[in-house]
């Protein structure tokens, strides 16, 4: 993993110096209606506090699966530490820089060698009060202002996975769902057995398992050339044989609208189902 | 910088329209699914908007123009061309998405006619 934003970069997002700053920045961009001399540089610091925050909450988050309370206890889970934010955050070293400008001084604090053991509810908490201040809004609106969609795009993402993250944190959600969530996101599992395990139709078990976080990253999707060309022989097989219009499945019909309507960030599931 | 005036105004639905787009999306996606909306053409594409934002806005089935719309929308982390060029660059696409189609159309037997036809989609 890229230094910048290693363990001790996540460990160090939790410090008191970094959270004042987070703060203080997410109150001005609050305010940013008034007047901002630089709003540039607000969006660019503020997507780098939440990409920071993100890695940070995928940081913490294996230190608990994996009961690491030490960096010697660290040191062999490093590759797996690796993979397990870089399935999240593909593209964590876009974001280096900007991580280490936005923590300053706070980078020359000495790191504690070992930590005693988290009250897990209470780091859960910690990430959850930094979406609630989070003015993402405000972020969005500067995007469209200044022309950078990118970054506004970049901030959004950063706080839709922060939001994740303490959803499938949540006591109150079902075990299995996190269970089933990491072997799909590792692409151990298909989409239909994970939505026959959680109880749910295909569409649903996709909406409920990216709300939760758990998507999968381009690698884990991208077929290979023989599963490329079997799926255009059925597609093939499909078209030949049919001497009739095409018959229309509302499953699929289903599916299609419920994914075009989360790109717009609505959950169409109750309005289609109703009728 | 004022913020006020960039709030997006044109995709922030009330609860009401939410549902009817999604509702009036199903009916397109079924005409899609059955075959109906082919072949594609620049007419369809106004009439697949104006059945889409009936009733929820009044530019439904309307291009923005010169003098018409925003000048820019933004979808995720990409900006749209200005609104001056959007007659222009919609009769470019189209006539880029016919040359492809009739290629593997008028050959339905060739065994690459499944991957042109996606390729052309995406």
């Amino acid at each position: 993993m890229d230094v910048a934003v290693g363990p001790d970069v996540a460990m160090r997002s939790r410090s008191p110096i970094a959270r004042r700053r987070y703060i203080e920045l997410a109150e001005r961009a609050a305010r940013a209606a008034a007047s901002e001399p630089d709003p540039l540089l607000l969006l660019k610091t503020g997507t780098a506090w939440l990409e920071l925050f993100h890695v940070s909450a995928l940081t913490w988050e294996y230190f608990h699966q994996h009961d690491i309370r030490s960096l010697d206890q660290l040191q062999p889970h490093a590759a797996g530490l690796d993979r397990h934010v870089r399935a999240a955050f593909p593209d964590v070293a876009v974001a280096a820089r900007d991580i280490r400008r936005i923590l300053g001084e706070a980078l020359s604090e000495d790191l504690p060698h070992d930590w005693p053991t988290m009250e897990w509810s209470q780091v859960v908490r910690s990430f959850d009060a930094i979406v609630t201040e989070c003015p993402i809004v405000q972020f969005e609106l500067m995007g469209r202002r200044l022309n950078e969609p990118h970054l506004a795009h970049r901030a959004r993402s950063a706080y839709d996975a922060l939001r994740a993250f303490v959803r499938r944190h949540d006591p109150e959600r079902a075990e299995v769902m996190r269970i089933v969530g990491e072997q799909y996101q590792r692409g151990n599992i298909r989409i239909r057995d994970a939505a026959r395990l959680l109880g749910l139709t295909t569409s649903d078990a996709v909406f409920e398992l990216e709300q939760d976080g758990f998507g999968r990253a381009a690698p884990e999707i991208t077929l290979t050339e023989s599963e490329r060309a079997a799926a255009y022989q059925r597609l093939r097989q499909r078209r030949l044989q049919r001497s009739t219009p095409p018959v229309v499945d509302p499953e699929l019909v289903e599916r299609d609208v419920i994914a075009s309507e989360r790109i717009e960030g609505v959950d169409a599931r109750a309005w289609i189902r109703r009728r | 910088m004022i913020l006020d005036d960039v709030e997006d105004h044109v995709r922030t639905y009330t609860a009401a329209e939410d549902e009817r787009l999604a509702v009036q999306l199903q009916s397109v996606t079924t005409d899609c699914h059955a075959g109906k909306l082919w072949p594609v053409s620049i007419d369809g594409l106004r009439s697949m908007h104006r059945r889409l934002f009936d009733g929820v806005r009044d530019h439904a089935g309307r291009f923005r123009a010169r003098a018409f719309g925003d000048e820019y929308l933004t979808f995720g982390p990409n900006r749209s061309v200005h609104r001056d060029r959007v007659q222009v660059e919609i009769e470019q696409i189209f006539r880029k998405l016919e040359r492809s189609a009739q290629s593997f159309v008028a050959n339905p037997d060739a065994p690459e006619y499944e991957r042109s036809a996606l390729h052309v989609a995406v």
